[in-house]
């Protein structure tokens, strides 16, 4: 028969109570008994509390692999929430160098010595700050649903 | 030809361009509530370790104790192999949450961007007061177009994820908290269960002295030993709460109303602080 994680759970906790209630009969009743059978108690006691905890290992071990599936999922969709965040960052940038650019674009039309080649030395920085850290694949997703 | 019929038009058009951008923003619901929530329950995941290691050292106790008449050992070589695994699933769950606290949090300042210096980039490379004034305006427009954009993207990826992963996060809750903090559980409950038949057994009539100190250092352990069981159950009751709160994200998602976060996510995050003191005063 194949027992089930929660099957092998169950049982655990089984042991758990019978070594428990063996316990508390030993207790109860001690003073009516001999060493030799405090001594038996002692050592059923002990095997049931090991079963216990053979059966609870056993139950978590087949458990483990049931949720691996889960975890992988959980671990991708970390990924997926850092990636999102990697795009607005992408956008920012974007958006800097549509920026520098609107200033390149004044300092053309009011030309002033050292203007254009300060403005556009801005703009191949924002470039260049965009580009520094490309995240990968977000270009495809960068525009909200219903926007 | 067309100036008296294309003048209320073009001033329609200016006024859409103001108010449609001022709608979005107002439309787009302020997710700090998720933000909240997160920061809340990384204090109660990042306990887990501590947790794992116990049970073993509890393990290791409960063997300590055994006696010529209960002398079955506990089966302690299982941590070696089983702690790092849930400690790794543990940290998959929480760092899932932490992820949706980044996501859905407002503060735009927290994503590097390369828009902030533009301004002071601008004035050192020379462009006149009246062009920086405009550059200036164009910046701040960006900074407000990007608001939008990201408060509108946020809500549409966190919805998705929440969506898409409610079930595996309802899965290793339940997996944490049944079998991987009841394994734990059972670990420091049988480090009871043997010291207590090793103090039972040892007491004696004949050493009134010795078996009066023994039951004191009994009683202190056991205090010591339901301090961290009552943390771990709080560790399971934080899970649970995790648990619910992901599931009214998933149901309520797509309709997510910044009052309605507040009513529903306020009592878990006060519940979720309360585990946290109760886990890390004991671990």
């Amino acid at each position: 028969m194949q027992w089930s994680a929660l099957d092998l759970k169950n049982l655990a906790a089984l042991f758990d109570d019978v070594a428990d209630a063996l316990w508390s009969f030993r207790i109860q009743n001690g003073s009516s008994m001999t060493q030799a059978e405090k001594d038996a108690f002692a050592t059923r006691y002990g095997q049931l509390v090991s079963y216990g905890e053979q059966l609870e290992n056993k139950a978590v071990q087949s458990a483990l692999a049931d949720i691996d599936g889960d975890v992988a999922a959980l671990q991708n969709a970390t990924h997926n929430a850092t990636h999102a965040l990697q795009v607005i960052s992408d956008v920012q940038k974007a958006i800097g160098i549509g920026v520098a650019a609107v200033g390149l674009g004044a300092a053309v039309l009011n030309p002033s010595p050292g203007t254009i080649a300060g403005s556009l030395n801005t703009l191949v920085q924002s470039i260049q700050s965009a580009a520094a850290k490309p995240a990968t694949g977000a270009s495809g997703s960068g525009v909200p649903a219903g926007s | 030809m067309c100036s008296s019929a294309c003048a209320p038009r073009s001033r329609r058009y200016v006024i859409a361009c103001l108010v449609i951008p001022l709608l979005v923003i107002c439309g787009c619901t302020d997710l700090d509530e998720i933000t909240q929530f997160a920061k809340a329950s990384q204090s109660v995941g990042s306990a887990f370790p501590s947790i794992a290691e116990q049970a073993a050292e509890s393990c290791a106790v409960a063997n300590s104790f055994r006696t010529p008449q209960m002398n079955t050992p506990l089966p302690c070589d299982v941590y070696a192999s089983l702690n790092p695994a849930l400690v790794k699933i543990n940290a998959a769950l929480f760092n899932y949450i932490a992820s949706l606290g980044k996501l859905a949090s407002d503060d735009l300042s927290k994503v590097p961007g390369g828009m902030d210096k533009l301004s002071d980039e601008l004035k050192q490379a020379g462009v006149s007061t009246q062009d920086q004034a405009k550059a200036s305006a164009a910046n701040g427009l960006a900074k407000a177009i990007t608001k939008i954009w990201a408060s509108g993207y946020r809500q549409h990826e966190l919805s998705r994820i929440v969506g898409d992963n409610n079930q595996a996060v309802q899965d290793v809750s339940d997996f944490l908290s049944d079998y991987a903090a009841g394994k734990y559980r059972q670990s420091l409950n049988d480090e009871w269960r043997y010291e207590t038949a090793y103090c039972t057994n040892a007491a004696s009539a004949a050493e009134p002295l010795a078996s009066d100190l023994l039951a004191r250092k009994c009683a202190a352990d056991h205090s010591r030993i339901e301090l961290k069981i009552k943390a771990i159950k709080s560790y399971q009751a934080a899970l649970n709460t995790i648990k619910e709160t992901h599931a009214t994200l998933n149901k309520e998602r797509g309709h997510w109303g910044a009052k309605q976060l507040s009513k529903e996510l306020g009592p878990q995050i006060v519940s979720l602080g309360s585990a946290a003191a109760s886990v890390n005063q004991a671990f």
